[in-house]
């Protein structure tokens, strides 16, 4: 793991004199409060979703096919609050990918999900062979395909025959999203799940080495989403300019959610931002909490400035520009946390996320 | 989108090693030998590249089923020697920058020729250029531009090479010309390779339309990779730039070049990119070879190259041994542990790539053991991704003995970040 290295850097550079940070309520809390009802939430809404999908196939018509989207929708948004997780349970099995696979920069899921509706194999989505199928047709942007394509949305309810095969498709992912849903809960809140284990790294026998790795491990996840949000929900959808745009790279193009989801992710981040405050103020940087959430309400503000959905935004020149001003303001949250953050709290971004390509 | 992982030496560390010295072993010197295997590795690539013409100088000339089977054969062993060079791409930027002319992948082929519109598909919300067609579009529109593709050659293949900015329209290198060899591979995870028919060259008797368009293509971007590959001899050569920046440099920023390449290729790049994100979605177009079924040979490559740099010895296509100090010896002068783990680990490598191999002449290809529910052919492919990021961890160690500082390798999504999004 490159962590343990890292924090033998951080150790080397610390100050003595300085008091060492307490990580760990900061870890608990933030594992009992954000994360573990993040998660509940999101087994709720796809619990829901389920139970719409149900409801829909056993007498299809148009209004129940609105409350399925309708849950849809709310079971993206409560993936997204969860989003920044991007380590713990949720790593096992793949079970990110398999909710979201996302940036899908080859096609992948479209590809995939045409053939399986060409072929009409709706049995690969059977609750018994889901979890062994590819990421790309399990998950919310297959479902997003179904119930929002253009090629696709008007088959759901075209006759008795497509009704049925797309009720199959909806029903075996509504599964899967409430199954694994269900699956995260547990292995946070179970004795010995991943919030017990973050409560007793210095007990030893955990795959920590100390509270300091899993803050690390916490706070790159952090900044990760703000990376995230700026560079891939933002920037690689936006290119060049508003011509150069690409509406459908942006990450729930069809059903329009983009913006909503960086709304959803902001407001989670701000809730484990409220949570730091404590340790920054133990630390003697009580300022510092107030100083990011500001930063975060700035962009929070600047989402609320967008004129259309996200995909419209950015084809015209002024949506383009609003897009950016918001762009910068998530860059200047990321920046606090890289910098007076990490400095506090003794821990810094361990890679840019986005060197590379 | 990749990540980049950092790997630091504790500061500790650093403080011990600037006392400690190389301990009786040179750098330079290790970083001369590191350079005349690259060189080596691209010359022979080049030599293959030359065979790789002519024998699709006899296909065109002649079509044949006998004649395309032997474009076949030399593109494959055309592979042999560049896969192994690539453990020279990461850390050496001006190959990095180079590499997408010779082996961009993967590509959306209906740039280049018709495809079977059914496994294919018709449209990509990423590509407006999905199904352009340019062997059968003497005009083509990029960006609402049309372009003159009248006259195929070398030019045009330059110009639409990631035409519109996507990366997927790749017109030159290696799986251009397996592309134009093989044709798509319509089976899905199912057995079979693409089967183009020789008549697809054949002006006289043409099949697929436009065949003197195609045969055009393919003798250009032949051609093409053939001009490329000698930029890279040449650079790598005893007056060549790539080596006189490696040589000239601070011999640490050398060594920490060799370790780049070959933790983000064993990491990132091989176990993420190439293998990793192709078992999750059992794909069979996240095959590296995709049109030849070659994968297995791909990978089983990529390995060796790893394996051979780090041991500074390379057998070459001829069977003559390219051997001098290596980064093996100087790991050896300071942790001989360290040493024997690594080499350790570069064997289980080897045998777990060795066996993707096996399994696939044995009839079942790479694209087939991705396939979902082929419970024994994931679990062949897992063991290889496991053994590369194992051997990664213990390269990662080497770094801190080596007191290289940071040191970063190429990172995947789908190995660092299994939560969905592209950081």
């Amino acid at each position: 793991m490159r962590l343990p290295l890292l924090v033998l850097m951080g150790l080397a550079l610390a100050s003595p004199a300085m008091a060492a940070p307490d990580y760990a309520p900061w870890l608990i809390k933030t594992a009992q409060g954000p994360i573990l009802n993040g998660y509940k939430s999101f087994q709720s809404s796809a619990a829901r979703l389920e139970q719409s999908v149900q409801s829909f196939c056993t007498a299809p018509d148009a209004a129940g096919l609105d409350t399925v989207k309708a849950g849809f929708v709310d079971t993206l948004a409560a993936w997204q609050k969860v989003q920044w997780v991007s380590y713990g349970p949720v790593e096992a099995f793949h079970r990110g990918q398999r909710m979201q696979f996302w940036p899908d920069k080859k096609n992948a899921g479209d590809r995939q999900m045409l053939a399986l509706i060409k072929d009409r194999k709706a049995d690969a989505l059977e609750a018994h062979r889901i979890p062994f199928a590819s990421v790309a047709i399990q998950g919310l942007p297959a479902m997003e395909m179904l119930l929002f394509a253009d090629s696709q949305a008007d088959k759901v309810l075209a006759n008795a025959d497509e009704t049925a095969f797309r009720c199959q498709l909806l029903a075996g992912i509504s599964n899967n999203l409430h199954r694994v849903g269900g699956e995260l809960v547990t292995e946070w809140e179970k004795p010995g799940g991943a919030v017990d284990i973050l409560g007793k790294i210095k007990d030893g026998n955990t795959p920590y080495t100390d509270d300091r790795q899993a803050a690390s491990q916490m706070f790159n996840a952090l900044h990760g989403e703000l990376s995230a949000i700026a560079e891939v929900k933002l920037s690689y959808a936006m290119g060049a300019n508003a011509e150069e745009a690409r509406p459908s790279r942006a990450e729930s193009w069809r059903a329009k959610q983009s913006a909503a989801n960086i709304r959803h992710n902001l407001e989670s981040l701000r809730d484990v931002f409220v949570g730091t405050g404590p340790l920054l103020a133990s630390l003697g940087k009580p300022d510092q909490a107030d100083k990011l959430l500001k930063a975060t309400d700035e962009a929070l503000a600047s989402l609320s400035q967008l004129k259309a959905p996200l995909e419209v935004e950015m084809t015209s020149p002024d949506g383009w520009k609003r897009l950016t001003t918001l762009k910068t303001k998530v860059k200047a949250v990321a920046q606090i946390l890289e910098t007076d953050i990490a400095n506090t709290l003794e821990l810094q971004v361990g890679f840019n996320a986005l060197d590379g390509d | 989108m990749k990540r980049m992982m950092m790997v630091a030496a504790s500061a500790a560390v650093l403080l011990a090693a600037g006392q400690a010295g190389a301990a009786g072993v040179d750098k330079k010197a290790v970083l001369s030998n590191y350079a005349d295997i690259a060189h080596a590795k691209y010359e022979d690539s080049l030599i293959a590249a030359k065979k790789l013409k002519a024998a699709v100088d006899s296909l065109v000339a002649a079509p044949s089923t006998e004649t395309l089977a032997a474009a076949k054969t030399a593109w494959v062993a055309a592979r042999v020697p560049y896969q192994q060079s690539e453990a020279f791409r990461f850390g050496n930027a001006a190959v990095d920058e180079w590499e997408g002319k010779v082996n961009a992948w993967p590509l959306d082929e209906g740039l280049i020729d018709y495809v079977n519109a059914d496994t294919y598909g018709t449209e990509s919300g990423e590509n407006p250029l999905y199904t352009a067609n340019i062997i059968a579009h003497p005009k083509l529109k990029v960006g609402g531009k049309t372009v003159n593709a009248s006259k195929v050659d070398k030019k045009l293949l330059e110009k639409m090479h990631e035409a519109g900015g996507v990366e997927a329209n790749v017109t030159t290198g290696y799986h251009a010309i397996e592309f134009m060899l093989w044709g798509q591979d319509t089976n899905g995870t199912g057995p079979g390779a693409g089967n183009r028919p020789a008549s697809d060259f054949d002006t006289k008797n043409c099949t697929g339309g436009n065949c003197d368009r195609r045969v055009a293509f393919l003798v250009s971007a032949t051609d093409l990779l053939i001009d490329d590959l000698k930029n890279m001899v040449d650079g790598w050569g005893a007056k060549g730039k790539i080596r006189a920046k490696l040589l000239k440099g601070k011999p640490d920023t050398g060594i920490a070049t060799i370790v780049t390449g070959l933790g983000s290729l064993s990491y990132g790049e091989l176990a993420g990119e190439r293998m990793k994100l192709g078992l999750m979605l059992h794909d069979p177009e996240e095959e590296h070879d995709c049109f030849s079924d070659n994968t297995h040979n791909s990978h089983f490559y990529d390995a060796k190259g790893i394996q051979n740099v780090y041991l500074g010895q390379y057998t070459r296509i001829d069977g003559t041994q390219v051997k001098g100090p290596s980064l093996s010896d100087l790991i050896a002068a300071k942790d001989a542990t360290l040493d024997g783990e690594m080499k350790a680990k570069l064997d289980s490598t080897m045998s777990a790539m060795g066996a993707l191999v096996k399994t696939a002449e044995a009839g079942e290809a790479y694209d087939q053991m991705i396939g979902a529910e082929n419970t024994e052919g994931n679990a062949k492919v897992q063991a290889a991704i496991d053994a590369l990021v194992a051997q990664t961890r213990s390269l990662e160690k080497a770094v801190a003995v080596l007191a290289l500082g940071e040191v970063k390798f190429e990172g995947s999504d789908s190995l660092d970040n299994p939560s969905s999004i592209g950081k």
